[in-house]
């Protein structure tokens, strides 16, 4: 159990352990058991529902957010919490932003510029503290009544064969649930993760940032601000995220090998934040929410699925900061995973579908990795040479175009799997490839987005015979071109044509989806 | 990412561990290269420019 966390903006829900069926000797066997009541962990709960899946979460915590603190929520998260009915939510709250700036030394260095356009329903980026996100996430669950089981922290797996057995520890005894499936989104310390025995593998970085949330009325726009070597902190870096609530992120790098007692120490930290202020001639009081050191990391455990045990999230891999691709890789872990679950649940697909969410995840993963590496190596200088290198980029980008780009801090953007093979047949000059995620365009006064099934359909410049077993979606428009897309209930494409050949189109279902369909 | 991007992430890499590599002769080392550069480049107006830009903002 833990204590409540203080928060000048947030006011914590407390709940209290109640006692499950399990405990007065009732046994059930669920469908799915999610470990975790993270955003990942609930996100899971919510898209299962929309699946009409059951699922009860289990969670140590007695609170809503005890640990992490993302603040950027990607388009991509946003399109799948529009999906589970918390968008409208987030947006009232969240602060949506599309653009950067980078400073080197007082001086411009770079402006970051995400793709937008009124054609998109979410802007690239949202800002929201996780805790907040995290009570929208849980009043959702509780109005689709999903059961959250609090102080109830798993100890042990028993079993992992045809069911999953798990040993419960509670404030009243420890009891034995068994499911079908579990999906361990149970954070970077996982206890699903300790009890199967596995690893974490990669690499841990050298650098240390502070990073803190300090409530304050500033009258700045909402971007990303990156401060390179300011007077504040004249050997590092100071990053700058506006939040909900009159609260800013305030993240300043640590020298490297500084005393990290002392810097955690809050009249430090105060004593450093006011620098940066002082720095921004900003004059307005303020008070301090919250700080942490934290170093960056790429580290992941080798398999996601390990049986009819999935891990999700920061469970599964820990990626830097830098790039915000933590709690959004996370999400976009569920959406890959859920559907899949729903095939193998409610229409007894095979559970070897659970290997391509492995095999695509893990791509996912590992590119987002060589990604945040590089920001992480810009951010967080590693060497000597790194450093030097750095401060000749920022230094040449004043006045020149060319060494900018090496600045970009690389935002999240969709994943992409790939299926080379796959590719090599469509037709070459699709804008789509297989393995991409469609994106949301204007349609029909609403949002293409909204008029999707929760199941594989096809999307064609042209009218499909109403005699083909898939729903199909019309549409006529640029970004989409004259092809007929055979797309996942994920809202990823499986197939590029350029003209209807249904027995193709059943192969490419077929070989996505593990089922074995005809035409009606 | 575009082509010329990833080159010239590769250009950053190669030469940040290059410094690396050279130690405390860094100096020297980075001296060398930029020498050798100029030679390659072959053009003695275009040099004085990108000196010229690298003396700014130091």
């Amino acid at each position: 159990m833990f204590e409540i966390n203080k928060s000048l903006y947030f006011k914590p829900i407390k709940f209290n352990f109640k006692i499950p069926p399990e405990l007065t000797g009732i046994k059930k066997k669920y469908k799915v058991i999610i470990v975790g009541a993270g955003p990942v962990g609930l996100t899971a709960a919510l898209e299962l529902k929309k699946y009409k899946i059951s699922s009860i979460v289990l969670s140590k915590d007695n609170i809503i957010n005890r640990g992490s603190r993302a603040i950027c929520i990607s388009r991509q998260s946003m399109e799948i919490f529009k999906k589970i009915g918390v968008s409208d939510k987030i947006e009232k709250i969240g602060l949506g932003w599309t653009k950067g700036k980078s400073f080197y030394r007082g001086k411009k260095v770079f402006d970051l510029k995400m793709p937008d356009s009124p054609d998109e329903n979410f802007r690239p980026m949202t800002n929201l503290q996780q805790s907040i996100l995290e009570k929208i996430l849980y009043k959702k669950s509780q109005k689709e009544k999903i059961e959250i089981r609090w102080c109830s922290e798993v100890v042990d797996v028993l079993k992992n064969k045809n069911s999953v057995i798990l040993e419960v520890k509670t404030p009243k005894g420890n009891y034995t649930i068994e499911s079908d499936y579990l999906i361990a989104a149970d954070g970077a310390k996982s206890s699903i993760r300790d009890a199967l025995g596995i690893k974490f593998k990669g690499e841990s970085y050298t650098g240390n940032y502070l990073i803190s949330d300090i409530k304050i009325k500033i009258n700045k726009p909402t971007e990303r601000l990156a401060y390179f070597y300011p007077n504040a902190n004249p050997n590092g870096t100071i990053l700058m995220h506006k939040q909900p609530r009159n609260i800013w992120r305030i993240d300043y790098q640590l020298e490297n090998g500084s005393d990290l007692s002392t810097e955690n120490n809050k009249k430090t930290v105060k004593k450093k934040i006011q620098e940066q202020l002082n720095y921004l001639k900003i004059k307005s009081n303020w008070q301090l929410d919250w700080w942490s050191v934290y170093q960056a990391h790429c580290l992941s455990i080798e398999k996601y699925v390990h049986n009819r045990i999935i891990f999700a999230g920061d469970a599964a891999h820990l990626v830097p900061i830098f790039g915000v691709r933590g709690l959004n890789s996370g999400i976009a872990d569920i959406n890959n995973l859920v559907w899949r679950l729903s095939e193998i649940i409610n229409f007894n697909k095979s559970i070897s579908l659970l290997k391509f969410f492995n095999i695509e995840r893990k791509q996912a993963i590992e590119n987002i990795f060589t990604l945040a590496k590089k920001s992480t190596i810009f951010m967080t200088p590693p060497s000597k040479g790194y450093k030097l290198m750095q401060q000749a980029v920022l230094s040449l980008s004043i006045r020149n175009k060319f060494s900018k780009p090496l600045i970009n801090p690389r935002q999240s953007d969709a994943d992409i799997y790939f299926y080379k093979k796959l590719n090599k047949l469509i037709p070459p000059q699709s804008r789509f490839k297989i393995g991409e995620s469609l994106i949301n365009i204007r349609y029909k006064k609403e949002f293409l987005f909204d008029h999707l099934p929760n199941k594989f359909f096809i999307l064609s410049f042209k009218k499909i015979p109403e005699s083909f077993p898939l729903p199909s979606i019309d549409i006529n428009n640029k970004v989409y071109g004259k092809y007929i897309y055979l797309v996942r209930p994920d809202r990823y494409i499986a197939g590029v044509w350029e003209k209807f050949s249904p027995k193709t189109i059943i192969d490419y279902y077929n070989y996505f989806s593990g089922e074995k369909i005809g035409q009606k | 990412m575009d082509k010329s991007d990833f080159y010239l992430e590769e250009r950053f890499n190669l030469i940040a561990e290059a410094i690396d590599k050279s130690g405390e002769e860094n100096l020297l080392f980075l001296s060398k290269l930029v020498f050798s550069l100029s030679n390659e480049l072959n053009d003695n107006q275009k040099l004085k420019t990108l000196i010229n830009d690298s003396l700014m903002d130091l």
